[in-house]
C-alpha cells in the first residue's frame, strides 16, 4: 500500500521448501541467514 | 603410527595439527585413542580438529566412552570443554552412555553430565534429571532444575512444585523460573505462596508474568508498591507481560486501582523517568491503562517500536474508549507518522467525537490517513458522511478508493444503488471499477442485468470487479453472467469466473467448466479444475484423473486434491498411483489427498521414513487426521528419533506430542 513496502514472512516449512525448489532449479543455495532475502524478492510485485 | 605419535608431542602446535590431520580415514581402533589424546591438547585448533574427525569418521559408540572420560581430567579446562561440545553434537546418540556415567562419585562430571543431556533436550534422560533434583551437590541440583524448566515437560511441574516449597533457595530460584516456562496452571498455588519468601520474589513474580494467568494479578499489584525498587520493578514488568500477553486493559486497570492506594500513580510517574529502558517502557503503559493523561504523550512515542506498537495501540484505544476527548490534542502534529497511527487508533475508539477530525482528514496529504479517515467516518453510522466519502473513488491511490468502497458498504441503508449503476458507464475506469465492487460489497441483486452487460467493458480491471460483485449474489441471473465470464478473452477473468462458479450448483456451469480443462492457460485450468472438487462433481473424476498426465505440475497437484475431496475407488486408485511419481511435490500432493479416504493408514505410514523432510511432514498431517493407536505409536518413534525441527513441531501439531 502506498510507499510501505511489506514484507511477507515465511514460515521455516514455506522457505525450506523455496530454498529447496531453487537449489534443485538453478543450484543458488539461500542459507538460513538469507531468509530475509528470499522473503524480500518474494514481496516484490 | 608411531610417527604421528611423535607429531602429537611436538611443540610446534601445527605439526601437531598435522599429526591430528593424518589420522583421517584411519581404523578406528588406531586412530580413537590418538584422537582422544589429541582433545587434551593446549591448543584449541588442535582440539577442534581431533573432535571433528572423531565425529565424522567414526561410530559414536566408540569413542563416547573416551569422550566422557575427558570430563574427569580435573586440571584441563579445555579438553573438559572440547569433550562437552562433542558430546552435545553427538545428541541422542550419546544418552544411554551419559546415563550410565552419571552413578559416579566425581560431582563435576554430574554437573557436566546434566549439562550436556539438558542440551541435548533427550526426553529418554528425563528420569535421570528428575533423580538428579535429589542430588547432593547444589550445583548438580540446580543445573537440572534449570534445564527440566528449559525442557518445558509438564511430566516434571510435581518435583519443581516440591523444591519450590522445600525451602532451599538454592534450587527454588530456578525453579519458580521453570515452572512458569512450562506454563503448566497447576504450579500457580505454590507460586503464590512463594510470594512470601521475600528472597524468591522476583523470579516467581517472572514465572507468574510467564503463565499470565488474570486470577494471579490481585497477588502482584500490591508488589507495586513494594519497600523494594527491585521488587516494584519486577511487578511492573510481569503486569506488563500480562497486557502484552491479552490480559484486558480493564481487568488491569479495575485490578490496580482496587488494590493500590493513591500513591500508585506518582509511583509509576517515578518509573517512567527510570534509565532502565524496559521499566520505563512498562510503567508509561500501566500509567496509560490508568489513564493518566500524563502517559499520552511518552505513550505515543512508543509507537515507533516496532514490538510495542500493538500494545501501545491498544492502551490508546482503551484510554480513548472511556475519555475520547483526551486524545483529541493527539491529531495536531506535523509527523505523518503519528498522524497515520493515532488515525488508526481513532477508527476502533470510533467516537463521535472525532467526526470532525476525520472528515478534515479525508484531504490529508497522507493516503494511509485519507483511507482511515472514510473508514473511521463510516464506523460513526452518519449518512451524511456518504456524500464526502464518495468522493475518494477517484482518489489517485487505488489503496483509498478501496477504503472508500469499504466505508460506503459501511453504510449501505444510505446508498443510492441506481447512482452507482450508472457509475458503472462513468467514463473513467476506476469509477466503474468501484461501482461494481461497491455493488457486489452491498449485494445489490436490482444491479444485476447492469452489471452483466458491464462484462463487456474494455477495461479489464472492470470485468474483475464485475466477477467479483456477481459471485457474491448468486442468483440465477448472477450465474447465467459468470457463465459468460469464463468465455471472456483474458485468462485472470475466466480463471475468476470459474472459482466463482465453484460456490454455486446447477448444472448449466458443468459443460463450460469441463471446456476450461483444456483451455490455453494453465492457471485458468487449475481454477476450473478447483471449481470441480469445490462442487463436488463426481462426474468430473474421469477428467480429473486425464489431468495428471499434464505438463504442469500445479495442474496435477491441484487435481490430486480435487480427486481427494471427490472421493471414490477411482480417485483413490488414480492417487495411489501419484505416489510412485518422480516430483517429490505432486507424491507429498497425493499423500496428503489420500488422507480424505478411509483405511490407508498402511500405505501412507512408510513415508514417515522418507529422506525428505517435507514427505515426511504430509505424512504427519495425513495420519494426523485419523490417528489410530498404531499411527500413534509410529508416529512417537518418530518423534524419538527425528531430528529436523520442522517435522518435530509437525508431529507436535498434528499429534500434541511434547
Amino acid at each position: 500500500m502506498f510507499d510501505r513496502e511489506e514484507i511477507v514472512p515465511l514460515h521455516e516449512g514455506e522457505f525450506r521448501l523455496i530454498r529447496d525448489l531453487i537449489r534443485d532449479h538453478c543450484g543458488i543455495f539461500f542459507d538460513d541467514g538469507s531468509r530475509f532475502l528470499l522473503e524480500r524478492r518474494l514481496s516484490k510485485d | 603410527m608411531q610417527e604421528m605419535r611423535k607429531f602429537l608431542s611436538d611443540e610446534d602446535v601445527e605439526l601437531r595439527r598435522k599429526g591430528v590431520l593424518a589420522l583421517r580415514r584411519r581404523s578406528s581402533d588406531d586412530a580413537i585413542p590418538l584422537l582422544l589424546k589429541a582433545m587434551e591438547d593446549t591448543s584449541w585448533r588442535v582440539r577442534k580438529t581431533a573432535a571433528e574427525i572423531l565425529l565424522e569418521e567414526h561410530p559414536p559408540e566408540r569413542s563416547v566412552n573416551g569422550l566422557i572420560q575427558l570430563l574427569s581430567i580435573e586440571d584441563n579446562a579445555g579438553a573438559r570443554n572440547s569433550a562437552i561440545e562433542t558430546l552435545v553434537k553427538l545428541g541422542k546418540k550419546a544418552t544411554s552412555f551419559l546415563l550410565e556415567a552419571f552413578e559416579t562419585g566425581n560431582r563435576d562430571v554430574r554437573k557436566f553430565i546434566i549439562d550436556i543431556i539438558g542440551e541435548v533436550k533427550d526426553r529418554k534422560a528425563l528420569p535421570l534429571l528428575l533423580k538428579a533434583l535429589k542430588d547432593d551437590d547444589d550445583n548438580v541440583r540446580a543445573s537440572a532444575v534449570e534445564h527440566l524448566g528449559q525442557m518445558g515437560d509438564p511430566a516434571v511441574v510435581d518435583a519443581l512444585t516440591e523444591i519450590l516449597k522445600s525451602g532451599d533457595l538454592w534450587t527454588a530460584f530456578p525453579a519458580a523460573d521453570a515452572l512458569g516456562r512450562i506454563g503448566d496452571k497447576k504450579a500457580i498455588p505454590s507460586l503464590i505462596s512463594a510470594l512470601a519468601v521475600k528472597a524468591l520474589r522476583e523470579p516467581v513474580l517472572k514465572g507468574l508474568g510467564h503463565l499470565s494467568a488474570p486470577e494471579t494479578l490481585e497477588h502482584i499489584v500490591p508488589f507495586l508498591m513494594d519497600t523494594s525498587k527491585t521488587i516494584q520493578e519486577e511487578a511492573i514488568k510481569t503486569i506488563g507481560v500480562f497486557y502484552h500477553n491479552g490480559v484486558s486493559a480493564s481487568f488491569i486497570c479495575e485490578t490496580m486501582s482496587r488494590l493500590s492506594g493513591p500513591d500508585l500513580i506518582n509511583r509509576l510517574v517515578s518509573h517512567a523517568w527510570s534509565k532502565k529502558a524496559d521499566i520505563r517502557v512498562k510503567a508509561i503503559l500501566l500509567l496509560g491503562l490508568m489513564q493518566d493523561e500524563r502517559a499520552l504523550g511518552p505513550l505515543l512515542e512508543l509507537y515507533t517500536e516496532e514490538s510495542l506498537v500493538e500494545d501501545v495501540k491498544r492502551a490508546l484505544v482503551f484510554i480513548g474508549r472511556s475519555k475520547p476527548g483526551s486524545l483529541l490534542p493527539l491529531f495536531e502534529t506535523d509527523n505523518q507518522y503519528q498522524k497515520r497511527f493515532i488515525t488508526e487508533v481513532a477508527v476502533e475508539v470510533a467516537s463521535p467525537l472525532y467526526s470532525a477530525v476525520f472528515e478534515n482528514f479525508l484531504s490529508d496529504g497522507d493516503g494511509h490517513v485519507r483511507a482511515s479517515a472514510a473508514i473511521g467516518l463510516s464506523m460513526l453510522g452518519n449518512m451524511t458522511a456518504i456524500q464526502v466519502v464518495k468522493k475518494l473513488l477517484s482518489d489517485p491511490y487505488e489503496d483509498v478508493q478501496e477504503a472508500a468502497v469499504t466505508a460506503l458498504s459501511n453504510l449501505r441503508e444510505g446508498i443510492d444503488v441506481d447512482e452507482f449503476i450508472s457509475y458503472l458507464k462513468h467514463k473513467s475506469p476506476a469509477m466503474r471499477r468501484n461501482a461494481a465492487m461497491l455493488l457486489g460489497a452491498v449485494g445489490a441483486e436490482n444491479s444485476v442485468s447492469a452489471l452483466g452487460y458491464a462484462l463487456k467493458d474494455e477495461d479489464v480491471s472492470v470485468r474483475q470487479a464485475v466477477i467479483e460483485a456477481l459471485s457474491s449474489m448468486k442468483t440465477d441471473e448472477s450465474v447465467k453472467y459468470l457463465i459468460l465470464g469464463l468465455t471472456d478473452e483474458n485468462p485472470h477473468i475466466r480463471a475468476s469466473a470459474a472459482l466463482s462458479l465453484g460456490s454455486v450448483g446447477g448444472e448449466k456451469a458443468l459443460d463450460p467448466l469441463f471446456l476450461l480443462l483444456s483451455d490455453s492457460d494453465d492457471t485458468v485450468k487449475v481454477s476450473a479444475i478447483r471449481s470441480l472438487g469445490m462442487r463436488g462433481e463426481r462426474k468430473a473424476v474421469k477428467a480429473l484423473i486425464a489431468m495428471l498426465a499434464d505438463r504442469n505440475g500445479f495442474v496435477v497437484t491441484t487435481a490430486l486434491e480435487s480427486l481427494g475431496t471427490l472421493g471414490g475407488d477411482e480417485a483413490r486408485d488414480a492417487l495411489m498411483k501419484m505416489l510412485a511419481s518422480e516430483d517429490r511435490e505432486i507424491r507429498r500432493t497425493a499423500i496428503r489427498s489420500l488422507s480424505s479416504f478411509e483405511g490407508l493408514e498402511e500405505v501412507t505410514l512408510p513415508y514417515l521414513q522418507d529422506p525428505d523432510w517435507a514427505t515426511r511432514v504430509a505424512a504427519i498431517e495425513a495420519l494426523g487426521k485419523r490417528p489410530t493407536e498404531r499411527v500413534r505409536t509410529e508416529v512417537e518413534k518418530l518423534f524419538d528419533r527425528e531430528e529436523d525441527p520442522v517435522v518435530r513441531r509437525a508431529i507436535k501439531e498434528a499429534f500434541d506430542v511434547r
